[in-house]
């Protein structure tokens, strides 16, 4: 009975904390960052190969600078689901095989972590008490 | 676009200037990529997957030109959502042998996806390791290299939707047709491989070969029973090597150690690993490890 009201009112006082403080860990929010519109994909080639029990897809792009200034960063979307499923990200020239593989990290922040930290600080608190 | 959108940033060796081109290739792996669909087959059913996918290449930027090729491992594919075509083209796609083709599309906002489903034939196991743990144990006193794999698989592919039977299983020993349960793996070692051992919980199990000359090492197991759709087998191999094998000295009187960060089974069909943990045992009082 103590514990469920306990875990009812840290949740509770979870929820009214939490955004706050998403807010103020997070500078670059996914759900609001929106990468700049300096390229257009010119010709893009998608191939799914689904032969295996994994799927390995190739995206072959020609990207074209339509800014104003020179740019070095590209943004490749993906969704949160397919994100935890993802693995063996490789970014090549396909014509200068020479450039080696280029560098690709996923754009860091994840909202839900604060809010999952502020519930667990909460019960924390109240074994303390 | 819907919120959950993430994005992976890829730096450029190079900047490239206004209005210049630079042509890029993506790579990637996406695993638990399927469904079955039906969910529960009989024994002797094929097992068929669902795939669902975009027909338009999800990207944050306006797409002039593009299309989207889909090869499947079998041209036997009942169903696919058809999309309207362009040009000459009635509808998409267009199917040809085991390769579906959607595209060429005209230009397309960007986020612009169009959710497509491709259901095709895949009578072979849908093997997952949701866990394996690798250990390799240098003993320096024993000149040896100890190698165990302990693995957690989960075939995620169709369920049965009747009790196994073992007589019909049986029966198919003889002509062994094409089933999607996991009947064999088999495990290509280093050469020199030596004192394969093969158990699961309830202890040894008989049915595996291993076959170690000068060309090849290899391992077959079966496991203990086929495994179906939704059906998990957690089981342990081991094999020993001499340290020579993999052990070199330096000129400065060290020692490296070159060895294969994943081994694992060879299969046709392939596998997938959700979770992998590496160990590197060395010996008790070893320093400088870098």
């Amino acid at each position: 009975m103590k514990t469920s009201a306990v875990f009812s009112a840290a949740l509770s006082l979870a929820s009214l904390f939490a955004p706050s403080s998403a807010k103020s860990t997070t500078t670059s929010d996914t759900s609001t960052f929106k990468p700049p519109q300096v390229w257009k994909n010119a010709n893009l080639v998608h191939i799914i190969s689904a032969e295996k029990n994994y799927i390995k897809e190739n995206i072959n792009v020609v990207i074209e600078n339509i800014a104003t200034r020179e740019q070095n960063e590209y943004y490749l979307p993906f969704t949160a689901d397919q994100l935890s499923r993802l693995g063996g990200v490789e970014v090549k020239d396909r014509k200068d095989a020479k450039a080696g593989p280029f560098h690709a990290e996923v754009v860091e922040s994840d909202p839900q972590r604060f809010v999952v930290a502020g519930i667990e600080s909460f019960i924390l608190a109240d074994n303390a008490q | 676009m819907p919120s959950d959108i993430q994005y992976l940033r890829i730096q450029l060796p190079s900047p490239v200037k206004p209005g210049a081109q630079q042509t890029i290739g993506i790579s990637y792996y996406l695993l638990k990529a399927y469904k079955p669909l039906p969910a529960s087959i009989k024994q002797e059913d094929p097992q068929f997957l669902l795939l669902s996918f975009s027909a338009y290449c999800p990207s944050a930027y306006t797409t002039s030109k593009q299309k989207t090729e889909v090869k499947l491992p079998s041209s036997t594919v009942p169903d696919y959502t058809k999309v309207p075509g362009s040009g000459d083209i009635k509808e998409f796609p267009q199917k040809t042998g085991a390769k579906l083709t959607y595209g060429p599309f005209d230009e397309k906002p960007p986020g612009t996806v169009e959710p497509v489903e491709v259901r095709f034939e895949f009578n072979k196991p849908v093997s997952h390791v949701t866990n394996l743990e690798r250990d390799i144990e240098v003993s320096h006193w024993g000149g040896n290299i100890a190698f165990e794999e302990r693995y957690t698989l989960i075939h995620r592919g169709a369920n049965l939707s009747t009790l196994f039977n073992r007589q019909k299983w049986t029966h198919t020993i003889y002509y062994n047709p094409a089933t999607s349960a996991l009947k064999e793996l088999k495990f290509p070692l280093r050469v020199g491989s030596a004192d394969a051992y093969y158990t699961d919980v309830i202890g040894n199990v008989s049915t595996s070969r291993f076959r170690s000359n000068k060309r090849e090492a290899v391992l077959e197991i079966k496991p203990r029973y086929p495994v179906f759709g939704g059906w998990k087998y957690p089981f342990t191999i081991g094999w020993n090597s001499d340290a020579k094998n993999f052990l070199r000295q330096t000129a400065s009187g060290g020692l490296v150690l070159n060895v294969p960060f994943l081994e694992g089974p060879k299969q046709a069909e392939g596998i997938e690993y959700e979770n992998v943990q590496v160990r590197v045992i060395l010996p008790e009082g070893a320093e400088y490890v870098e």
